[in-house]
């Protein structure tokens, strides 16, 4: 199938645009993503900068590896443009850990980490037709039974 | 100096930053009548990350092991680092060598590690994101560490976004790829030297992490160097095939907080660490030169 000129310029076009989009929804979560780190507390920041930006209505996924021995708390946000996110922690096989539908806290997650994982964290809009940037900050913290890891 | 310094710990955390955003069907697919909960995610989007080497070396010195200054790429060698896939691996590089000198608070050599990735920032023009008002925060809070660590971590926000606005993701992989040979270089070493249980554990822990890493430069393997990269960390992967999860007994956590995950660990041999250090190794020094 041939393109015709107008045809590739209007491609060209949304392309751009959607990434003048995804870019400008990245740069308006960083407000958010200040809070989030600000509420790991007590839990330390381990640095990692999480941004996922969710495209209309599709889950997005991060995977990421935890250590066995250490106390972990996820913090999910989003932008306002976004609305309201929910999350699920599957486990590598896609067993489902935690979901975030129901819970007190639907924005945060704390567990301790039994074994060296990967982990799986799925950001969903709840709110049909809108996209923009979320993300995952992740805390640790030492467990008080610090030998846990001379297993 | 000092503003070198910030400058410095804003690019370790650089090394940090998720690389993704390819859609990918979902891997081993399982039996939805086996698992539980089973959902198609063959339309999510997927970002990779890795644990940060500040995660790592914290488990390390949970071990109790001493800092070990002959076991970081050497400062000097920053002169022969000349194409950019060279700078990006070295700027991951001396960006975990930074973090080691930093948990063990080895201030002079922190210093020095500062001044080489400043350099090999300024050489990738990685920049935009670091302008002179965060610099006159940091140099206003610079006795203060959590103050010092929440403008870094902003610092490191703002970079994650000039490298996704110039879409770099590639030179982003690369910093991750070469933070993460550094840190297993150091552990593996580490590991050899003291035989603690510990530290092997720790090298076992990466069979995970460099499966995630695997995974975040598939994505990129387009690029000549980064295919490379992979065939090597794939050599690295299959010693790690042959080392099987263990069963332990399981652990009571704190006090009203979930336990998560099947209570394995995967432990080392002797003879298995000494063939994963010798491939790192070869690997390290292709990229440390």
């Amino acid at each position: 199938m041939k393109l015709s000129q107008q045809n590739i310029k209007l491609l060209v076009s949304v392309f751009l645009l959607f990434f003048t989009i995804s870019f400008s929804a990245n740069a308006q979560c960083k407000p958010a993503m200040k809070e989030g780190i600000k509420k790991l507390a007590p839990y330390m920041h381990n640095g990692v900068v999480n941004t996922v930006t969710v495209i209309l209505d599709e889950p997005s996924e991060i995977h990421l590896s935890v250590y066995k021995g250490l106390n972990y708390k996820f913090q999910i946000g989003s932008e306002d443009a976004l609305g309201k996110v929910s999350f699920r922690v599957l486990d590598e096989y896609k067993t489902e850990i935690y979901n975030s539908a129901g819970s007190n806290d639907p924005l945060s997650f704390v567990f301790f980490s039994n074994a060296s994982q990967n982990l799986i964290v799925e950001i969903y809009p709840m709110e049909k037709g809108k996209q923009g940037c979320a993300f995952l900050v992740v805390g640790v913290k030492e467990p008080k039974n610090i030998a846990v890891r001379n297993l | 100096m000092r503003l070198t310094k910030y400058i410095a710990v804003f690019i370790a955390s650089l090394s940090l930053i998720s690389c993704g955003g390819s859609d990918k069907p979902t891997e081993n697919p399982v039996d939805s009548t086996e698992v539980k909960n089973s959902i198609d995610t063959s339309k999510s989007v997927v970002f990779y990350n890795i644990p940060s080497p500040l995660e790592t070396f914290t488990i390390l010195k949970m071990s109790g092991s001493a800092f070990d200054k002959s076991v970081l790429n050497q400062t000097d060698k920053i002169t022969k680092y000349v194409s950019s896939f060279s700078k990006a691996a070295n700027l991951g590089a001396y960006s975990t060598d930074l973090s080691f000198c930093y948990l063990y608070r080895q201030n002079q050599d922190f210093n020095n590690y500062l001044k080489n990735i400043n350099e090999l920032t300024n050489a990738l023009s990685i920049d935009g994101s670091y302008g002179q008002e965060v610099n006159k925060r940091l140099q206003a809070n610079s006795t203060n560490l959590d103050s010092l660590m929440a403008i870094v971590t902003e610092a490191g926000i703002n970079a994650d976004q000039y490298l996704k606005d110039n879409q770099r993701n590639t030179a982003t992989a690369t910093i991750a790829a070469g933070g993460w040979v550094e840190a297993m270089y150091i552990i593996s070493n580490i590991a050899d030297k003291t035989q603690s249980e510990d530290v092997m554990g720790l090298v076992g822990d990466q069979k995970i992490v460099l499966k995630n890493l695997t995974n975040m430069l598939e994505q990129f393997k387009a690029d000549e160097e980064i295919s490379s990269l992979l065939m090597d960390m794939r050599e690295i992967g299959a010693i790690y095939e042959t080392i099987q999860a263990t069963q332990n007994t399981p652990v009571t956590s704190d006090k009203d907080i979930i336990s998560v995950g099947n209570n394995t660990s995967f432990k080392l041999s002797k003879e298995q660490l000494k063939s994963i250090l010798e491939k790192v190794t070869v690997l390290r020094n292709k990229i440390t030169l």
